[in-house]
């Protein structure tokens, strides 16, 4: 009998052990699918981007979002993995009360030298690291591709990159350290709850991009003497509106890696999906709610603009507007939130327009404005919902969303600002005006985007 | 609006948790949706036929 009752323990044992293996695999491979899906979201900005210019510009906008991935990446190695941990409570680098945040932390865990190198490459007995500070460097690429768009034709390469590692290194980490984290100062004081990011990346690097395109300046011929506005449209509308296509495919990815996946050491629960926040959640939540965002956002936008770049802008912007809440909003609720988006789209860009900002692609507006626009909803619609998975949680609240979304705005303004301000000082922002006017391909880029050129199309309706 | 359950704790939830859940609300937001669609059909397809109408014209 005892035999009996000793074998079966065995079993047992070993039938958990193969199960946690299972368990553990597939929480690896999960991440690590991420990743390819949000490498979509680049593909995507570089097609809207490029046929965001016109031909003369077409390549250099190109080596510009293709080097931002490829200079962002290794700098979120060496720096913003650990700026995430090390920051959470504030400029004072303590320990959170989760006790996974400040300077002791972080140096055991995300420096590429020393003890904590063990985590920083490849290591048989760590199947977690690698794949979240991948989602995570994914993350911060999409920030630096948020702000390509806007700066457009007229920014010279290097001075570009400089911006990309900054904001995807740092300036957005520290907001994400602040409001994305169980020890963030956000969250434990003001219950701020931002499931997907609305702020934190969104509105981040939209104010950055904001900050960039003050010192950097119009587009020659953009404004005319009087303040009004020319359109000078891109030269390849349906490459822009499947780029947009693309970055929505790859949000799918963006936002399913904000999961937290349960049964590991590092996961808040032992059976169930949760956010970043530890509060409950699962794939579902998010299937019924990016639908329902890209939906609302398309139709609010096409009330009130037929042209196909908003429209396609309209899906992106449903979806960062409730980006914030996707694991607790009602899908029609949903729905409605993105339409005001929608709707707001076209104002909003058209008064930046009257402030005499030329944001080529609306970055500003799609994930600046609507960044903040969705924090803030959430926080009308998600008053009382506790914002941490522990008793007496700090509750989400308008003031609390607002808060959030004013210092994330600040995280992406300020550093944007300044950093393009020194910049220009330096000779390294702006394009000389005879490169701009020749164009940047003929001048820089040893390669032609289209020997054959391109026909005509038919003229715009009014 | 407001947390749907009783005690302010994740913990004690096992089922629905979306904004307005248990209530009446997710019936107005479905309406309110629903309206909003058609309205939006509708004002499209007026604007649609004004353009359609400028060049018969």
């Amino acid at each position: 009998m005892e035999e009996k009752i000793a074998e079966l323990t065995a079993q047992i044992a070993q039938l958990e052990a193969s199960s946690q293996v299972t368990n553990t695999m597939f929480a690896e491979a999960y991440y690590y699918l991420t990743i390819p899906l949000m490498i979509l979201i680049h593909a995507g900005f570089l097609a809207y981007e490029m046929g965001a210019t016109r031909m003369k510009n077409v390549l250099s906008s190109g080596v510009k979002n293709i080097l931002a991935f490829a200079f962002v990446i290794p700098a979120f190695y060496f720096v913003g993995w650990w700026v995430y941990w090390a920051f959470p409570t504030g400029i004072n680098f303590a320990a959170g009360p989760m006790g996974i945040s400040g300077w002791e932390y972080a140096s055991g865990i995300a420096w590429g030298w020393g003890e904590s190198a063990q985590y920083m490459g490849p290591n048989i007995a760590d199947n977690a690291s690698g794949v979240f500070w991948g989602a995570f460097a994914l993350f911060a690429a999409t920030t630096a591709s948020i702000m390509s768009g806007s700066v457009i034709e007229r920014i010279q390469t290097v001075g570009f990159v400089i911006l990309a590692i900054v904001l995807g290194a740092f300036a957005w980490v520290v907001a994400a350290a602040w409001g994305w984290h169980a020890d963030g100062w956000l969250v434990t004081q003001f219950g701020m709850h931002d499931f997907g990011a609305a702020g934190v990346v969104h509105a981040v690097a939209g104010f950055f991009a904001l900050g960039v395109l003050i010192n950097l300046g119009p587009r020659i011929g953009k404004f005319n003497a009087d303040g009004s506005a020319n359109d000078l449209s891109g030269h390849n509308l349906p490459f822009t509106a499947t780029g947009l296509m693309l970055i929505i495919v790859g949000f799918w990815g963006f936002l399913m890696a904000c999961m937290i996946l349960p049964g590991e050491g590092w996961s808040w629960t032992a059976n169930t999906g949760t956010t970043i926040y530890g509060t409950p959640m699962n794939l579902s939540a998010l299937s019924f709610n990016i639908l329902m965002g890209i939906c609302g956002g398309v139709i609010g936008a096409w009330l009130l603009n037929r042209d196909p770049f908003w429209m396609m802008s309209g899906a992106l912007a449903g979806i960062i507007s409730v980006a914030s809440g996707l694991d607790v909003y009602f899908p029609a609720l949903a729905l409605i939130v993105a339409i005001g988006a929608g709707l707001l789209l076209r104002p909003a860009a058209r008064m930046l327009e009257a402030f005499g900002i030329d944001d080529a692609v609306g970055a500003v507006t799609v994930h600046g404005t609507i960044g903040v626009y969705g924090m803030v909803v959430f926080g009308v619609f998600a008053t009382g919902y506790p914002a941490l998975f522990i008793e007496n949680a700090p509750t989400v609240s308008i003031l609390g969303q607002l808060v959030g979304a004013i210092v994330c705005s600040l995280c992406g303004f300020v550093p944007g600002y300044l950093l393009s301000l020194g910049l220009g000082g330096l000779g390294m922002l702006r394009t000389p005006e005879a490169a701009e006017i020749a164009g940047l391909d003929p001048t820089k880029v040893p390669a032609q985007a289209y020997p054959e050129g391109i026909p005509a199309s038919a003229q715009p309706a009014e | 609006m407001g947390f749907p359950y009783d005690k302010l704790d994740w913990s004690v939830v096992d089922g629905a948790m979306f904004m307005g859940a248990g209530s009446t609300l997710t019936f107005f937001y479905t309406l309110i949706a629903i309206i909003i669609c058609i309205a939006f059909l509708l004002y499209g397809q007026m604007i649609e036929s004004d353009k359609y109408d400028k060049v018969t014209k």
